[in-house]
């Protein structure tokens, strides 16, 4: 026997089994065309090229280390699949005379062809697609496509080549499992390998709730963390917690259910239930492991999808919430605001819609009944830090456009990021009456892109302004002579914010230029106070996208990688169920089961079986909703509706692929049971 | 009472495109008494399973008719066959047809909960069957966990709990040693004593030699019956021996 003939019947093999192998062949050609796209996208020089894409080259590096495991685990695993099923087949060669080496041969020869067949068009596609995910990124970036290819040639030959030697590894291994397979094996077990195991399952109760525990656990963390700083910690327990949860859900849980169900003898022998739990109660012994994998992976796009495409689209949102005017500008000398204005005006632009107003911010602990300062914060008491802004009335009628009054002790209060119900405020060894929390508030960018609550504080007048500035420097042990000298204040700021007309992005960011150039100028004069900072939407606007961009693209690519991971599985899942109904249904149907109703029954088990997954990444996803909400509050994105929109669409979308995957399997499937 | 009335039966098969056309059964006609207990005999390929297939309308006839208590078959639509089946016929198969996913007491309930019986009345009926079948200690355990013999028992108490009109029986010794063979024969001929109606398919002496009456099939065609009479099994083992040495040194011929 020499090497055409093992090549010959591998080929067979491949051409024979296509049914099982076209998916697979398919699904490892877009692994390796995706490791490929995002590797190069990782290096390519005109990535690198373009405006601020520093940040998204680090986060497609990032890309790449998923994708690279992605690989591994998701090939070796449908791989693991294919080679079960195959086992009689094996068993049926072994005993027409081929021995283990030979098959080893055959299989060699079978995963030769597959890795060839996988790398070559992979690359094709990969080579074939960078170019387009390339404009994509530029057009997510908002700037100017590159030009020719994304590599040179000798770059282009080493992510080739990478990419190459990373999947022949990942073959080789699939190869030793799968030879592996066969030489434990004897024969008679080949041949029966695809009987095995039609045992009843047991009904284990512990892990059950150990999993109902775990699952309960992390939705309460998931929906009762309110804190911003803990939710992104505990996020990731909770995704742990979560995770255990469905896994044993799905393979205790599920048994333990239907146990249950089978003991109450009513509910049990009745027509429809009969055949259907203990038709689940087999399926869920066998998939339950690849449900629960589907489920996760479902949840992971969704999550994923929703989450960066919310941060993509709401991406103005938090940009106008962080820089609410075209240019921001925060000075501690009221003088320099009027350079400033000179400075636009020399340069021909004039200022719309300006404001100006002066405040106080500071730190300090909220504490029941008003609020703590002291120069000692610890990171432990994070969740009670708060950032405090002062203004007055005056500056605050004016430029939210509002005619309140106060009497001296009261102030008009406005909260982020927590809840006050309390009627008075003590603030700096004075008490106030909140007379009332109000919306609107003076805009101020930096304080949105905290962490920690935010208090907004209106009080009376502007000595009372006054006062608060000394007590705070009183408290703080700054003396009197150590206080700013211009105007005798300790922290006190001026805001200046303006709109060019338009909004055009590129006066805005001319006004930047005249503004630093009379900054710097300004410099050269040792007796300005230069403290403070100056900041143009336009400018910063670069950054924003450079880093929601990538996540973005990052967040699409991966889910569209998971999808088909889900896609495939499920696919395997219901090929290898329906040989296994085939020969039940068949009894049924001698037994007098009408073909109608072995039709019902297979539509509703499969069902169920394809949806469950589903219906639970939507549970999870659900869950995961105040958390995921709380955590994009730190990219400056509040509004809860906008996120639901986000999760909704991103539902509705892979929902919709997945009955499409539903309608095409269902039909191969309802083929092999009534063959 | 004629149970069972058969008239003229044929089966032929049609390959694609109407070639290879290929005769499984032509012109069979016989008769069924209520309460008798008959054997068809005939070697692998002689149209024995067609038949059993026919008379269990599995399958629909290319000619004549299965007529069970005055019913023709071919008159039952599509839909309502599925109850018939279940109601009207038992069926023992070779290899016990049992689902592995149920237990033993499950899988002789599977008729009757598909018809909608409560679980309190099949209980009732399962209870002198399985203790008849000998098999009332393993009601909980599942088919793997059983022997051959114990196997084709719950098929047997599966096929009768409906209280069928006919038990139709397809080598149902085939894949049982000996002694099960023995035991699982005994049960058939005192489920006749009680009145069942019996057909069986076999190819094996030993079973045919139980039965009230053996018809021999060859090539699709009734060859010959021979009645019990007063034999007893031994005596009728060295008819039924007889008439197929006969059968297989061309005695058709003659016919």
């Amino acid at each position: 026997m020499n090497s055409r003939f093992f090549s010959r019947l591998a080929r067979q093999n491949l051409r024979k089994n296509a049914r099982s192998y076209g998916p697979f062949l398919l699904a490892s050609v877009l692994t390796v065309g995706m490791f490929f796209i995002i590797l190069a996208l990782a290096v390519s020089p005109s990535l690198q090229s373009m405006t601020g894409a520093v940040t998204i080259q680090v986060v497609i590096r990032y890309g790449v280390v998923v994708v690279g495991l992605f690989a591994v685990i998701f090939l070796f695993y449908t791989n693991s699949f294919l080679i079960k099923r195959r086992k009689r087949e094996f068993g049926l060669f072994n005993v027409l005379g081929l021995e283990k080496r030979h098959l080893a041969r055959v299989i060699a020869f079978e995963t030769l062809y597959t890795a060839l067949a996988s790398v070559g068009l992979g690359l094709v596609l990969g080579v074939a697609l960078t170019k387009l995910l390339l404009l994509v990124v530029a057009k997510l970036l908002g700037v100017a496509a590159p030009t020719g290819f994304f590599a040179g040639p000798r770059l282009l030959l080493v992510v080739i080549g990478v990419t190459a030697a990373i999947f022949a590894a990942i073959f080789l291994l699939i190869f030793l499992y799968s030879i592996r397979q066969v030489y434990v094996a004897r024969p008679v077990e080949l041949l029966q390998a695809e009987h095995a195991g039609e045992r009843e399952p047991r009904a284990k109760w512990l892990l059950a709730l150990i999993g109902a525990g775990c699952l309960g656990a992390g939705y309460y963390i998931a929906v009762t963390t309110t804190d911003v700083i803990q939710a992104m910690f505990l996020f990731f327990v909770a995704v742990v917690l979560v995770i255990i949860g469905t896994y044993l859900l799905f393979t205790a849980g599920s048994v333990a259910l239907l146990k249950l169900l089978k003991k109450n003898k009513r509910y049990y022998y009745k027509t429809r239930h009969f055949t259907a739990v203990s038709g689940m109660m087999y399926r869920m012994k066998q998939n339950a492991v690849g449900l629960a994998n589907i489920c996760i992976l479902s949840t992971m796009v969704l999550v994923m999808v929703s989450g960066t495409s919310c941060l993509m689209l709401g991406m103005d949102t938090s940009l106008h919430e962080r820089y609410p005017y075209d240019v921001n500008i925060s000075r501690s000398d009221p003088a320099t605001i009027e350079m400033v204005k000179m400075a636009v005006a020399d340069a021909d632009i004039p200022p719309e819609a300006e404001v100006e107003y002066d405040y106080l911010t500071y730190a300090a602990y909220s504490v029941p009944g008003g609020l703590e300062v002291t120069t000692d914060y610890a990171l432990s008491t994070e969740s009670s830090l708060a950032d405090v802004m002062v203004i007055d009335l005056d500056d605050y009628n004016r430029c939210t456009g509002q005619s309140m009054t106060l009497g001296p002790d009261e102030i008009l209060l406005k909260v982020e990021r927590t809840d006050y119900a309390g009627g008075t405020l003590e603030l700096l060894g004075r008490t106030y009456t909140v007379k009332a929390q109000v919306e609107p508030m003076v805009k101020y960018g930096n304080l949105t892109a905290n962490l920690t609550s935010t208090w907004y504080i209106v009080v009376s007048d502007r000595e009372e302004l006054a006062h608060i500035d000394a007590a705070m420097a009183e408290s703080r042990g700054v003396s009197e002579s150590e206080r700013y000298q211009y105007d005798g204040s300790y922290q006190m700021y001026r805001f200046y914010g303006f709109d060019v007309p338009g909004h055009d992005e590129q006066t805005a960011l001319n006004a930047r230029l005249a503004i630093r150039a009379a900054w710097t100028k300004a410099s050269e004069d040792e007796s300005v106070d230069l403290s403070g900072t100056y900041e143009c939407r336009a400018w910063e606007r670069q950054d924003f996208v450079s880093l929601y961009g990538s996540l973005f693209f990052l967040g699409m690519f991966l889910g569209l990688l998971f999808t088909m991971a889900a896609i495939l599985i499920i696919y395997y899942k219901q090929m290898s169920e329906g040989r296994d109904d085939r020969e039940r249904f068949q009894i049924m149907q001698k037994v007098g089961m009408s073909r109608l109703e072995v039709k019902r029954t297979i539509h509703a088990q499969v069902l169920i079986v394809f949806f469950l997954p589903l219906v639970t990444a939507g549970v999870h996803t659900a869950f995961a909703f105040p958390i995921i909400n709380r955590v994009l509050s730190l990219f400056n994105l509040v509004g809860t509706d906008f996120y639901l929109w986000c999760v909704l669409g991103s539902f509705g979308l892979f929902a919709a692929l997945y009955a499409v995957v539903y309608a095409l399997t269902a039909r191969t499937y309802y083929k092999l049971v009534s063959m | 009472m004629t149970i069972l009335k058969v008239e003229n039966l044929g089966k032929t098969y049609t390959g694609r495109f109407g070639a290879n056309q290929v005769r499984a059964l032509s012109n069979v006609s016989f008769e069924l008494e209520q309460g008798e207990y008959a054997a068809i005999m005939g070697e692998s390929g002689s149209g024995k399973t067609t038949l059993l297939n026919m008379l269990a309308a599995f399958d629909r006839p290319t000619a004549g008719r299965v007529m069970l208590e005055g019913r023709d078959l071919a008159s039952i639509q599509e839909n309502e066959l599925a109850a018939f089946r279940r109601d009207s016929l038992g069926f023992v198969f070779q290899d016990f047809n049992l689902l592995d996913n149920f237990s033993i007491r499950d899988n002789i309930f599977l008729p009757l909960v598909l018809a909608g019986m409560g679980y309190v009345d099949m209980a009732k009926r399962l209870q002198p069957i399985a203790q008849r079948m000998g098999i009332t200690d393993i009601l909980n355990k599942y088919p793997y966990e059983v022997s051959g013999g114990q196997k084709q028992r719950t098929a047997v108490a599966r096929a009768v709990i409906t209280g069928p009109k006919l038990l139709l029986a397809d080598e149902p010794t085939g894949a049982l040693d000996s002694k099960s063979s023995d035991a699982l024969l005994d049960l058939f001929a005192d489920l006749n004593r009680d009145g069942q109606t019996i057909l069986m398919v076999t190819h094996s002496t030993k079973a045919a030699s139980h039965a009230g009456r053996v018809l021999f099939i060859k090539d699709g065609q009734l060859f010959h019956q021979i009645y019990r009479g007063g034999n007893t099994n031994e005596q009728m083992y060295q008819k039924i021996a007889d008439t197929l040495t006969l059968l297989a040194t061309g005695g058709g011929e003659h016919e």
